[in-house]
């Protein structure tokens, strides 16, 4: 067998040293009542059982077969809302794939970690500098699980308010998370509605805040429809002691739009797998987490902190660990036991080689991109469903007959966007909305087609 | 010094990849844009971020001097207890990137996408196959997260039932992201004091579900322990739970020892989350990515995360169930690392797998039976799939530590096993050696260990200076917590 | 081990020592040794109430954690604020320059169950 190594002559001599008869003796301590069905039958749903397994080649050619059963490679997609598509420089895939990097562990023993403590200390460099922020965390799971852990740290920030103002605009996979993980806490949930240009509505807001002692507002930058919310006023619009949580689904907004920490942000957490990672259906993606200073402490989630070694060199090790569950157990700040590392070293490696013009310009052209698009579509009659929303790279627009206009457009090999009415948007209201992203793997041509085909029947 | 086979070897010095930067350099060229360039005017960023300006050679030089100051499995053994770091095979990786599963967006109707579905399907199927559990969902991100899973869906099922529950029991054996879990869903958690032995005690459990009865909500349970013993009154204890109506839930962290031995479903198990970075082979890549997949009895199914899928007519389809959790992450999961388990799982089959976890446990009770000569052993029955060792003899003989032996094994050129863990043992050293190791392998951590019991005996070293061989010597940590800088922009201040 | 006579200890090795309804509470000389090097302190802001045998702060060491436990009741007058910008003086000092938090009692008789230095001695010498 590939994979264990262990021989029958070596088994025998493992049992003479142990001085058992039969490797069954090792397992005595099992009930009998257990051990007698404990035997496994595995079978897949196509029907073959799996007593033998397969070889490398026949899983090979198992996963190919599976791979082909989704869209096929020649499809475009104007699909956003979260999860960007983008080129990845080979540099990244050749370089995460070293074993050094892959098969190593949580950087316990700093001594034998110092090539992960590092690239994790950069990466919390990167997010300091996108965010305009204090300090990062070593990552989190994804960004649904970032904005629910910013949200129980304000909690832990602001101990005895009432309730916690939530955009509506969250992605709705991320809402659905930070609804699961409030469910168990005292803090009351209340959504905060959007206004004629798709943003969040101000005025209501500030409303709210006053009736509900909140904790914390948590808006979305850029927000589920593609709005580049006006941070600055919702900040001033909100009590002193009440804290702003930004969420950023779309980090790549970062490199031309202002910073959330210029404009008043406590907490930002997002997702930065567009980054050097494939859209893998969803995962392994990255959330980032970045605050001030003087809340580091309250902060989920692992820190690497730059110092010294016994010889004097710099040197890179873990830090502030007793916020861990590992240390603290029960008075945790969070249950989570690792970050992301490999994802987070992705993100590393792709900003390090874009740099600080490639950055700026992967912002321009996606915004340039959703220009010229926007532009067209709305000439030929297909209007952004908030006619003056300030739109990043992606919007929402109302197109006739939605369900016959994406058919065709999936006949030609174009997945146009998603429908938020399927994503649990009211579908009176959404039921004819589409929202459209563009990315880097779009040129003039992919939009041209998709306007043609979605501005007649 | 003591000579193993460790050595040192050219090792460069590296800056961190923003002092590389140089005005003006480049390491990539994005599609070139081809309709008009479009600048925003309002909110726009008055200074750019400041990252470095790099060509590609100097970036690939960067991160490959930083990788060469990494240890590895696969540069060599790793021991490391509770967290089976077993060799990742490659192909798995090579099935993970392939185009049609890797560029694939969430979003994609149904239809677009039900080789993804299937996948997820069968790596559900398969682990219910592996634990006799009845439904699985893999949507939880990694163990930790599979454990709030867990204990969510155990509330969920409570008040179901009008019962408000408040604690969860858990063994003092226990990984810390259990009580932190079982606070996280609005439980308290009480700690259960093992035995002598090792293991739970029946009539001790049997006392505290008298105590606290039906204020129980669950037991959280890892079978094997952290000791490396099976809990063998585990059908009894599952009784005195089931009994005040509490539930029991399985940390499957050592689910590499009992795989085709023993069945989580025929021991009482009610829910368990599976470590598919452990026990599935999928790499741990620094810290991460992992997955945590969650299996229940079919009466705990109705509150699983959502979305669920389901094979109706031919067909991957997506369901939500009205009475579910929710969700607890974004989408499906980590799907690239659900892929690489199912890829594991399908090269092993049944038959492999049993063969895993015998190779596991007789590596690790070799291990212990050789190495108990020189170091204490505290707890002397057969263990399963890792053992535990202290540094009674060494702190007796020459005054020397559990850290300092963990650092003299890196200069032997091994990963240390898992140290001060569990809490239960002063002084643990916990190994696990995986199936993955060989035979010689193993003899080479015996020398090693035994190497270093000799120098302490013989007081030729402490290792108070340990490691030496490593790019860096002993790190300052109580530095890096005073004055923190966790990042470049802190070195000034 | 430095177990200054005239102070009261705790069974969580706080010690205190009062003088005119103004108590001073710190950590032992044992306590410290066991954490290691502190590298963090968290105490109560002056004008707090701290209640008897609730905790009232932190203090943490690289790997280490522990709660502080008030010995007394009352309202915090003064908390020593050098030491939380040089948390290495409860390693150095526990007993002067390491004090915590000062602390106005209303009722001596707080001190009644706690130990004395010779008592402390023998309790710290039971659990080791």
């Amino acid at each position: 067998m590939p994979f264990i190594p262990l021989t029958d002559d070596e088994e025998r001599t493992i049992l003479t040293t142990l001085g058992c008869q039969t490797s069954d003796d090792l397992f005595a301590s099992i009930p009998p009542k257990i051990r007698e069905t404990a035997k496994m039958s595995l079978r897949l749903p196509e029907g073959r059982a799996l007593a033998k397994g397969m070889t490398e080649h026949e899983a090979r050619l198992w996963f190919a077969e599976r791979a082909e059963r989704n869209t096929p490679a020649k499809f475009r997609h104007f699909l956003g809302g979260g999860v960007y598509d983008n080129v990845i420089p080979s540099a990244v895939d050749a370089l995460v794939a070293r074993g050094e990097f892959l098969t190593c562990y949580t950087p316990y023993q700093p001594e034998i970690s110092q090539g992960t403590l590092k690239a994790i200390f950069e990466f919390q460099t990167f997010i300091c500098r996108l965010t305009g922020m204090e300090v990062a965390n070593a990552s989190m799971y994804d960004g649904a699980s970032a904005i629910a852990e910013a949200i129980l740290m304000a909690n832990r920030l602001r101990p005895g308010k009432r309730s916690v103002l939530i955009s509506s605009l969250l992605p709705p996979d991320y809402r659905q998370v930070v609804d699961t993980f409030l469910k168990h806490q005292a803090c009351l949930s209340v959504e905060l509605g959007f206004d004629e240009l798709g943003a969040v509505d101000v005025r209501e807001m500030a409303e709210l805040a006053k009736t509900n002692d909140p904790c914390c507002a948590v808006v979305c930058y850029t927000n589920y429809f593609g709005v580049v919310e006006d941070l600055a006023s919702i900040r001033s619009s909100l009590p002193s002691d009440c804290l702003l949580v930004v969420c950023i689904p779309d980090p790549s907004a970062l490199s031309i739009f202002e910073t959330p920490a210029a404009l008043g942000a406590d907490i930002v957490a997002g997702e930065a797998h567009q980054f050097g990672t494939p859209m893998s259906f969803g995962g392994p993606h990255v959330g980032f987490f970045a605050t001030r200073r003087s809340y580091a402490r309250q902060m989920p989630g692992r820190l690497v902190g730059e110092t010294v070694d016994s010889r004097g060199n710099t040197a890179y090790a873990l830090t502030l660990a007793t916020r861990e569950q590992h240390i603290r157990r029960e008075k945790a700040t969070s249950n989570i036991c690792t970050n992301q590392g490999l994802i987070a070293l992705r993100c590393t490696i792709y900003l390090s080689l874009l740099g600080k013009d490639g950055f700026r310009k992967l912002g321009i052209q996606n915004y340039s991109l959703f220009d010229y698009l926007k532009t067209s579509l709305e000439s030929l009659g297909i209007p952004m469903k908030f006619k003056k929303a300030f739109c990043y790279r992606e919007g929402l627009f109302e197109v006739p007959n939605l369900d016959k206009r994406f058919d065709a457009a999936v006949a030609k090999g174009i997945i146009p966007g998603i429908r938020p009415a399927k994503k649990g948007f009211q579908p009176n209201e959404f039921g004819s909305t589409l929202l459209v992203t563009v990315h880097p793997k779009l040129a003039k041509a992919d939009v041209d087609e998709l306007v043609e085909v979605l501005s007649h029947d | 010094m003591i000579e193993g086979q460790g050595t040192t070897g050219l090792v460069l010095k590296e800056p961190t990849i923003f002092e590389r930067s140089s005005a003006g350099r480049q390491g990539y060229a994005l599609p070139a844009l081809d309709v008009p360039e479009k600048q925003p005017v309002r909110f726009v960023r008055h200074k750019a971020a400041e990252l470095p300006e790099v060509s590609e050679l100097e970036v690939v030089r960067h991160f490959t001097r930083l990788s060469n100051w990494n240890y590895s499995v696969d540069l060599g053994m790793f021991p490391l207890g509770s967290c089976t770091m077993k060799y990742n095979p490659r192909i798995n990786e090579e099935i993970a990137a392939l185009p049609g599963l890797s560029v694939i967006h969430p979003d994609l109707p149904a239809e677009h996408c039900q080789g993804a579905l299937e996948i997820i399907y069968c790596l559900e199927k398969l682990l219910c196959g592996i634990s006799g559990m009845d439904e699985c969902t893999a949507q939880p991100s990694a163990g930790a997260q599979g454990e709030l899973t867990g204990l969510m869906i155990v509330r969920a099922f409570h008040e179901s039932l009008g019962s408000s529950r408040k604690i969860v029991l858990v063994p003092d054996t226990a990984h810390g992201t259990n009580p932190a879990s079982s606070v996280l869903a609005g439980y308290q958690a009480i700690t259960l004091k093992s035995s002598s032995s090792g293991i739970l005690n029946l009539e001790d459990v049997r006392g505290v579900c008298d105590k606290f009865g039906r204020d129980i909500a669950a037991m959280m349970i890892t079978n094997p322990n952290t000791l490396g013993l099976f809990e063998s009154n585990i059908i009894e204890i599952s009784q005195a739970l089931h009994n005040v109506g509490a539930q029991l839930y399985m940390d499957g962290a050592n689910l590499n020892a009992i795989m085709g031995y023993a069945k989580p479903s025929d021991m009482g198990v009610d829910v368990m989350q599976f470590n598919l970075h452990k026990t599935f082979s999928t790499p741990h890549g620094g810290g991460g990515p992992g997955a945590g997949p969650v299996a229940v009895r079919s009466h705990l199914a109705p509150y699983l995360p959502n979305p669920r899928i389901r094979l109706v007519e031919g067909k991957y389809v997506t369901e939500n169930l009205k009475s579910s959790i929710g969700k607890v992450r974004g989408y499906y999961g980590n799907f690239g690392v659900l892929v690489r388990a199912l890829a594991y799982i399908l090269q092993q089959g049944a038959d492999g797998l049993k063969q895993v976890s015998k190779a596991a446990v007789l590596n690790a009770n070799y291990l212990r039976h050789r190495l108990s000569s020189h170091f204490a052993v505290p707890y002397r029955s057969p263990h399963f799939h890792e053992c535990v060792l202290t540094d009674a003899i060494q702190i007796k003989e020459n005054g020397v530590k559990t850290l300092a032996i963990a650092k003299a094994l890196i200069d032997q050129g091994f990963h240390p096993p898992t140290i001060y863990f569990p809490l239960v043992v002063g002084g643990a050293m916990l190994i696990e050696p995986t199936e993955t190791e060989s035979l010689q392998e193993l003899d080479k951590l015996i020398d090693a260990f035994i190497t270093i019991a000799e120098a302490i005996r013989t007081k030729k070293d402490n290792f108070e200076h340990a490691p030496r061989k490593t790019i860096v010597g002993k790190v300052d940590e109580v530095r890096a917590a005073r004055q923190p800088i966790l990042s470049l922009d802190d070195r000034a201040q | 081990m430095n177990i200054p006579k005239g102070l009261h200890y705790t069974k969580e090795h706080e010690w205190v020592s009062v003088d005119d309804n103004i108590a001073t509470v710190g950590i032992s000389d044992f306590a410290q040794q066991s954490l290691g090097d502190v590298t963090y302190i968290q105490l109560p802001k002056e004008g707090e109430q701290v209640r008897k045998d609730d905790p009232f702060g932190i203090v943490e060491s690289v790997k280490a954690v522990s709660d502080l436990y008030s010995p007394v009741t009352g309202r915090v007058v003064e908390i020593n604020l050098p030491l939380l910008q040089a948390p290495e003086l409860l390693n150095s000092d526990p007993y002067n320059d390491g004090w915590m938090i000062k602390v106005e009692v209303k009722d001596e008789s707080d001190l009644e169950d706690l130990m004395s230095s010779e008592n402390y001695q023998e309790y710290i010498e039971e659990k080791s």
